[in-house]
């Protein structure tokens, strides 16, 4: 299965097998990665599922217009590498993706 | 024997565990348990109108928390348990798994659907879209729903036909008022989202209800609308509004009106009970109450709630915001329109638009769809109303 490795507030790393499909969001919340929230449940209304991308193997989906606005929310600030982490679902392409968890709100 | 708790939370739904969130953030320690009568952890409701009948979202992808956070953070998570009497005197909770006792008791207890008596309970194929189980049974049904008839024209059922047309499935919705989404938009958008859902094939009736059903082997068959139209179907997913859980305290001498009373310190009429989300009707300045059914009045008033436990006392005022995503059109609404007295001024962006509504002078809500920036402003600009205490 596809992996995603997830870098932790406290520094320490989890790397996770995603489906194909499923959001980096969802598997955090899946797998207890209590820094990761989902409060509106996926829709890029909330802001509380912010990571930052550390490698990419491949093209990430480009960022919407409704990402983008609501990047400008995010409680931890905003760097070029900020995605909502809802809006990246895995792709074979992705396999081995690194994202830095934000500061929990 | 008993068990005791500082804080029990009725209800284990999205307030309730952003309660128990925070208040853990907060380094809170008091003993919290939480009872709800759904067999799962807390979980979030948008994805099941949206991606889990998508098949992209599974069932552990929607719990907020896994169970083991809730042992690890010293909550006493009691799920599939149903509550079946509060006595307020003695702070007992009588529940179908025995008694718990508590020190202070929350209400986050939610809404119901409501019901249509023109679908008898026992049918197989009539779909109330409100809980993992209801849209569970959905994913299951969709590989043979050749044409479904969504009763209500609101988001819930709007969502769902948006998902079926993506499928390539005939739906009709059947809404009986004379506008889309009546009671949450105006009516610029009703008739834009009306374009919209016809332009993808959807079969749309306006000022239509289900008289009457053909029915065979405990399902339905064909409904009859009330201009003597049959429509054969697989399927009925109805989404006709919700109604408060408000029975437990209305039985116990708590005061209800559609929604338990709170003020603005969500504090109930009886002491050391509160109540969020749903099921709490709030009381405003000018002594209106409001009810609110939204994961931000979920999440707010819990976070509220949590900063008042823990000392923070403050009065409860945020500006609610909405939305809803329907195709690849999202709409978002901020603050409420009931309150607006004329629209004015839509404000076209590339590919969206805003629309704002006023009443007298003053900004009171903005409709938008595709313009997230133009949403996001509105939230800061009526947010900034209320905290300078201009209303």
């Amino acid at each position: 299965m596809p992996k995603a490795t997830y870098i932790l507030p406290d520094g320490t790393q989890r790397t996770l097998d995603l489906r194909e499909g499923q959001s980096l969001m969802e598997a955090a919340i899946r797998n207890g990665i209590t820094a990761i929230l989902a409060e509106c449940g996926g829709s890029a209304m909330c802001a509380t599922c912010h990571v930052q991308i550390e490698h990419s193997p491949g093209p990430l989906p480009p960022v919407s217009d409704d990402e983008d606005a609501m990047l400008e929310e995010t409680a931890m600030a905003r760097t070029d590498a900020s995605r909502l982490s809802c809006q990246i679902r895995m792709r074979p392409d992705l396999d081995g993706i690194v994202v830095r968890v934000a500061h929990p709100m | 024997m008993t068990q005791v708790h500082d804080l029990v939370i009725l209800g284990a739904g999205q307030a309730a565990v952003q309660l128990a969130m925070s208040l853990r953030q907060a380094g809170d320690a008091r003993s919290i348990a939480m009872i709800g009568d759904e067999p799962c952890p807390p979980y979030s409701r948008p994805p099941l109108s949206k991606g889990f009948l998508k098949g992209l979202t599974e069932r552990e992808d929607l719990f907020f928390r896994q169970p083991e956070w809730f042992a690890e953070s010293g909550i006493s998570l009691h799920t599939g348990v149903r509550a079946l009497s509060v006595d307020v005197a003695n702070r007992v909770i009588q529940s179908d798994h025995g008694a718990v006792r508590y020190r202070q008791l929350v209400f986050a207890t939610g809404t119901r659907p409501r019901t249509l008596p023109v679908f008898p309970g026992e049918l197989t194929n009539v779909v109330y879209l409100r809980d993992l189980a209801d849209a569970t049974r959905l994913v299951a049904c969709l590989p043979s729903i050749r044409h479904a008839t969504v009763i209500g024209g609101g988001f819930i059922g709007l969502e769902f036909a948006a998902v079926m047309r993506g499928l390539g499935r005939a739906v009709t919705v059947v809404e009986a008022g004379p506008r889309l989404m009546g009671r949450a938009v105006s009516p610029v958008i009703s008739d834009w989202f009306l374009d919209l859902h016809r332009g993808h094939g959807v079969d749309v009736r306006l000022n239509r209800c289900v008289e009457g059903t053909e029915t065979g082997a405990g399902s339905v068959r064909a409904v009859h609308l009330n201009d003597g139209t049959r429509l054969a179907t697989d399927i009925v997913v109805v989404g006709v509004g919700v109604i408060p859980n408000d029975d437990l305290a209305r039985a116990a001498g708590i005061a209800v009106e559609d929604g338990i009373l709170v003020d603005d310190r969500l504090r109930a009429s009886v002491p050391d009970v509160f109540a969020i989300g749903d099921c709490a009707r709030m009381q405003l300045p000018d002594r209106t109450t409001q009810r609110l059914e939204s994961v931000q009045n979920a999440a707010d008033q819990a976070r509220h709630l949590a900063a008042g436990l823990t000392g923070r006392d403050a009065a409860y005022r945020v500006v609610p915001w909405f939305w809803s995503d329907q195709y690849d059109r999202k709409l978002q609404i901020a603050g409420l329109r009931a309150q607006a007295t004329r629209p004015s001024g839509h404000a076209l962006q590339v590919g969206g638009f805003s629309i704002e509504h006023h009443a007298q002078d003053r900004l009171v809500c903005v409709e938008s769809v595709n313009d997230a920036r133009g949403h996001l402003a509105a939230r800061k600009s009526l947010n900034s109303e209320l905290m300078s205490g201009v209303h």
